[in-house]
């Protein structure tokens, strides 16, 4: 009779082991909300993502709230959003960050809470461990470099627009563009820092070219930037391609310009990729089956005319009839 | 009275800013000649007409001793509104569709601010914030491009367009100053404007409607602010969903700036002239120049306070 209740017990233990361990792999993304919190929701490489984030979402049966801060200057708005969302209660952020040093503070708070965060592109500067999937800047910036310098033969003068300089990402691409320009002493490298808006760009542009009449090349960080750049070239009279735009991304229509030769190249990532993957590291890590800290770097190519209806776009393209 | 002597004698208030527009044009010159190059003229002065619309809108709210905080969500929302209207109803009536949703914003402010009597910072913040919204609500957050060709070219001639030698939006700024002028200078309603801005309490007793009055010019500030975003976005021919983001300090400054008091009842249209003029040739001149765009920044902003702050010395004395 003992022998027997210890048996039954042994058998219930296993039983209740088993459902247990079995439990942890059933938990499904169903009810899980996730917070995607990026700094600039406007700027057209975020609206793809947005697709990417969305998508990966209903696929794992999990709710996306976005939260845009508005702009890169928006520190304090993108501190408050995660503030709210930690108040209201969240089952894993997405982060892209406003500012790499500002929002230091308010993700080691979400780190201190263990809430499953994963940083998504652009940077904070916590020291604490946080899984991080990113561009990487560096190569960005090279990439552009080797086809400017390639382009240019070696020598002639380049106008570069890193975007807004408190982002860490634009800094890498910068620094990433001067290494490699730095090595050929005929490339001349002139560097402005403006905000990532179409118009900033095209006035920065227009003056930039009257002093510098013999500018070759300009290097830009966003599409936006980008357009106003265009913009700038084709008001000063010079004809598709006497001046190589190279840019980042294919949105906001730089497609267009590529096809009537405004724009020579652009680096692509799959950024739309990039954002599913976010989503699935963030609901792996709910699930514990992932622990920070870790990095994912994703790839870096390069599009020119020749090549622009030759690649693979579903990483990076969302379909037109989607707009949110 | 002693007369007084020399440079003591300059009416610095009145005509400092204009001399230092002056010497600001001649410095910049010998620093790069090529800043009075035929073409950077020409593209300053478009950059300088868009301003000046907004300008100018902000200015009559100045004026009345209001303010438009406004204008820049004002932009951005007339921007999406004239491409997407494009997309229905072709170039010309899209592009009246947008502007009018410009002065739709202004009304809505002028009656806030005239029969409720909400105070204009406010009123005009919370637009502010509806019209941001009501744009990214309606475009979430995408750009709009893909216009047809034969809209593009339509479109664009508004914003880099030549009407023979001149600009095209330089065509329509100066025939809006000169309407404006008129307005201003000429017709009972600008009398009653500075009434307003002079001692509002005083023009209500003596009977100025001024409920109405500040309607129209709400309504025109948000007009205006609505033009000067349709010739900039008819420029980049694309619905920029934060286009008018960093117009609504310019639109301040540049009324400020020019001589239009902050406390209201001083200024016209050519103070916006100047005011318009000193801020696209500034920072034109200092791009030109090479100075790096972290101190151009600087620059501008201290200029703007020292504009203030004259303002200020120049109505206590």
């Amino acid at each position: 009779m003992e022998r027997k209740r210890l048996m039954m017990m042994f058998v219930f233990g296993i039983l209740v082991a088993g459902f247990g361990l079995a439990g942890e792999g059933l938990v499904s993304a169903k009810d899980l909300q996730i917070a995607v919190m990026v700094p600039n929701g406007v700027d057209p490489y975020f609206t793809a993502k947005r697709y990417g984030y969305e998508k990966e979402c209903e696929k794992l049966g999990a709710k996306m709230l976005f939260y845009d801060a508005g702009g890169y200057a928006n520190v304090n708005k993108q501190i408050g959003q995660v503030e709210d969302v930690l108040q209201r209660g969240i089952d894993g952020i997405i982060f892209g960050a406003t500012s790499t040093d500002g929002t230091v503070p308010v993700i080691d708070k979400v780190i201190d809470k263990k809430i499953p965060l994963v940083i998504d592109n652009l940077d904070s500067a916590t020291k604490k461990p946080v899984l991080r999937i990113m561009k990487n800047g560096i190569l960005v910036g090279q990439l552009r470099a080797v086809y400017i310098v390639d382009r240019l033969k070696g020598s002639g003068k380049v106008l570069l627009l890193p975007g807004p300089s408190a982002v860490t990402l634009c800094q890498e691409e910068y620094q990433g563009f001067i290494t490699y320009a730095k090595h050929f002493p005929g490339i001349k490298v002139i560097t402005e820092w403006t905000a990532s808006s179409p118009d900033a760009g095209m006035k920065t542009v227009e003056g930039i070219l009257q002093a510098n009449p013999d500018l070759k090349a300009i290097a830009t960080f966003s599409p936006p930037l980008t357009v106003g750049a265009c913009k700038a070239v084709q008001a000063s009279g010079a004809k598709p391609g006497d001046i190589l735009v190279v840019g980042q991304m294919l949105d906001a229509g730089i497609d267009d310009y590529m096809r009537k030769g405004w724009v020579s190249a652009t680096v692509m990532c799959d950024h739309i990729e990039m954002a599913r993957e976010a989503v699935r590291m963030v609901v792996r890590q709910i699930k514990g089956e992932l622990k920070p800290p870790q990095l994912v770097l994703i790839d870096h190519y390069l599009v020119d005319r020749d090549t622009l209806d030759k690649f693979e776009k579903s990483g990076s393209s969302y379909p037109k009839e989607w707009r949110r | 009275m002693k007369r007084k002597k020399g440079l003591a004698s300059f009416n610095w208030s009145r005509h400092g800013t204009p001399l230092a527009f002056g010497l600001m044009i001649i410095v910049f010159a010998l620093i790069n000649p090529a800043f009075l190059s035929v073409r950077n003229l020409s593209q300053t002065l478009r950059q300088g007409a868009i301003l000046f619309l907004i300008v100018s809108g902000q200015g009559l709210a100045i004026l009345t001793r209001g303010i438009d905080l406004s204008q820049g969500s004002v932009m951005s929302l007339v921007s999406v509104a004239t491409i997407s209207s494009i997309y229905i109803l072709g170039t010309y009536w899209g592009s009246l569709v947008g502007v009018l949703f410009g002065g739709l914003c202004g009304f809505i402010n002028g009656v806030l601010i005239g029969y409720l009597r909400i105070p204009p910072i406010l009123a005009t913040l919370g637009m502010l914030f509806i019209a941001l919204g009501a744009e990214l609500v309606y475009t979430g957050g995408v750009t709009l491009t893909n216009l047809t060709d034969v809209d593009q070219i339509r479109l664009f001639w508004f914003g880099g367009g030549m009407l023979g030698p001149v600009p095209v939006p330089v065509v329509f700024a100066v025939f809006t100053g000169l309407i404006l002028y008129f307005v201003l200078r000429c017709t009972m309603f600008g009398r009653h404007l500075y009434f307003m801005g002079a001692n509002p309490d005083a023009a209500r007793m003596v009977g100025v409607k001024a409920n109405r009055v500040l309607v129209i010019v709400y309504t025109l500030s948000g007009l205006l602010a609505a033009l000067g975003a349709f010739f900039l976005t008819a420029r980049l021919s694309m619905g920029f969903p934060h286009l008018g983001e960093a117009w609504l300090v310019l639109s301040i400054g540049g009324a400020v700036l020019g001589g239009i008091s902050i406390l209201g009842g001083e200024g016209g249209i050519w103070e916006a002239i100047l005011g318009t003029l000193v801020i696209v040739f500034l920072d034109n001149g200092l791009i030109v120049s090479g100075v790096s765009s972290f101190a151009r920044e600087a620059i501008i902003g201290c200029i703007i306070i020292l504009a203030c702050m004259a303002s200020v010395i120049r109505r206590r004395s």
